[in-house]
């Protein structure tokens, strides 16, 4: 059992093609984009990139990256409307086709934050992140990813949830932060593609898993200390 | 190979069946006599074959709702009283459809109406086997109109676009399984049974007030004059 259960762990901890991905596309925006433009932190040289994959549609933006200067040529509106406010063309970066996806879909999922989220343990989570992840675990709030809350399949301890998946009240003890963040990452079963969780939504949800068995935990504690 | 065959090629075959067969039943059913095509037993044998019939109507709508507006069913399911709600629907159907159904066939058995072909208690057998199996999964793999959202109707989706997703069904437990590959059981038997009269009739009912308007067009004017 022990084996087995040791097993899960590495398989679980073995980063997925997906994070792969996800650690090229950090590196892209790190050596690429960070020079001139913030995730979150506001205008530098060119604007802050956060939400920038809501404002624009992706065509637009997948034209806008591989040539911004083709595009203010063609008199596009929302590219001389960029030129006019930061005074300054942004220069071809030479990414290619599937380099700009990749950096594209990183923004969409979160940017660096989402990459913090991964890495950070869940112990550092504040309540309103834990209540964040009890939200998105019950189904009170959607995953990013459009994916199905947890509790459709899973409970925590005596919570009332989906009894398809195993009672997930000691996962948190179990993995720990990197197997579940790696695991949470790729789905914890076949199904819908494109459904699993962001690693902002990992997070929240890795904290709620940990601060529902520490709370548990202590009522239990209190329970056989009144029984004493 | 085992899963491909049983999640791929049976339910391409029983699609194929259910087709042929419902048309074949269909043009033969229409060309008897108007007399003979309704039999007593096709307007309903008393309450508990009303009963029967409504129940298994709500649980095929909703499984109907469940395939056809996913994203609308886990929307609704996002508030957890709504969600108690449907799956509790669901399980009381599927519960008073079982009795019904225990009952229908007790009474049939009793009164020994007509001897049932072979083809009708295979047929029955997989009803029963589908509701027994659909009640023993909303009871033990709790929320099922939630996790079937991301499995089951995808699946179902990708068989319908002709690109099997067979992973989303493969590793299911049993139950979940056995009442899928029932279903396209049930599906390829049933246009060769009794069971489809009803559906006939209800059907030409619909055709003929669709048609009937079209058809009133082309009579001749001195069949509708009178005197």
């Amino acid at each position: 059992m022990k084996a087995v259960l040791i097993c899960f762990v590495v398989l679980w901890s073995v980063p997925s093609d997906a994070s792969a991905a996800s650690d090229g596309a950090a590196r892209l925006f790190t050596t690429k984009c960070s020079g001139c433009h913030t995730y979150g932190k506001g205008d530098l040289v060119g604007p802050d990139l956060k939400g920038t994959t809501e404002r624009y549609s992706r065509e637009w933006l997948i034209a806008w990256i591989s040539s911004p200067e083709r595009l203010i040529q063609s008199g596009d509106p929302t590219a001389t409307a960029l030129l006019s406010k930061y005074k300054i063309v942004m220069p071809t970066m030479g990414l290619s086709a599937s380099e700009v996806a990749a950096v594209l879909d990183f923004l969409a999922a979160g940017g660096p934050e989402a990459a913090q989220a991964r890495d950070r343990r869940a112990e550092t989570a504040t309540k309103d992140e834990i209540e964040t992840g009890r939200s998105l675990f019950f189904g009170g709030r959607p995953l990013a990813g459009g994916g199905v809350a947890c509790s459709a399949c899973h409970r925590s301890g005596g919570t009332v949830g989906g009894t398809l998946g195993p009672n997930l009240q000691q996962a948190y003890s179990r993995f720990q932060d990197r197997a579940l963040a790696s695991f949470l990452a790729r789905g914890c079963f076949p199904r819908k593609p494109g459904s699993a969780m962001t690693d902002l939504d990992a997070f929240a949800v890795r904290a709620f898993l940990r601060q529902a068995e520490r709370g548990r935990r202590t009522a239990d504690g209190a329970e056989s200390t009144s029984a004493r | 190979m085992n899963d491909h065959w049983v999640f791929v090629v049976m339910p391409a075959a029983a699609v194929a069946l259910a087709l042929c067969g419902g048309l074949v039943r269909y043009v033969l059913w229409r060309c008897q006599p108007a007399a003979s095509r309704v039999r007593a037993g096709d307007r309903g044998s008393g309450g508990v074959t009303v009963i029967w019939r409504l129940a298994i109507a709500i649980v095929l709508i909703g499984h109907f709702l469940a395939f056809a507006f996913p994203e609308t069913v886990l929307l609704w399911n996002r508030q957890h009283d709504r969600l108690v709600l449907l799956e509790a629907t669901g399980l009381l159907a599927g519960g008073i459809a079982l009795a019904a159904w225990l009952v229908v066939v007790v009474q049939r058995a009793r009164a020994r109406r007509g001897a049932r072909s072979s083809i009708d208690v295979v047929a029955g057998t997989l009803i029963a086997i589908e509701i027994i199996s659909g009640l023993a999964i909303a009871i033990l793999y709790r929320w099922a109109s939630s996790w079937s959202g991301v499995t089951l109707v995808p699946y179902l989706h990708s068989l319908l676009q002709m690109k099997p997703a067979v992973e989303l069904v493969a590793d299911m437990p049993f139950l979940v399984r056995l009442h899928v590959v029932c279903a396209f059981a049930l599906l390829a038997v049933a246009p060769y049974t009794d069971m489809v009269r009803p559906v006939f009739v209800s059907l030409d009912r619909v055709a003929g007030w669709i048609f009937a308007p079209v058809a009133a067009l082309w009579r001749p004017t001195w069949l509708t004059r009178r005197g």
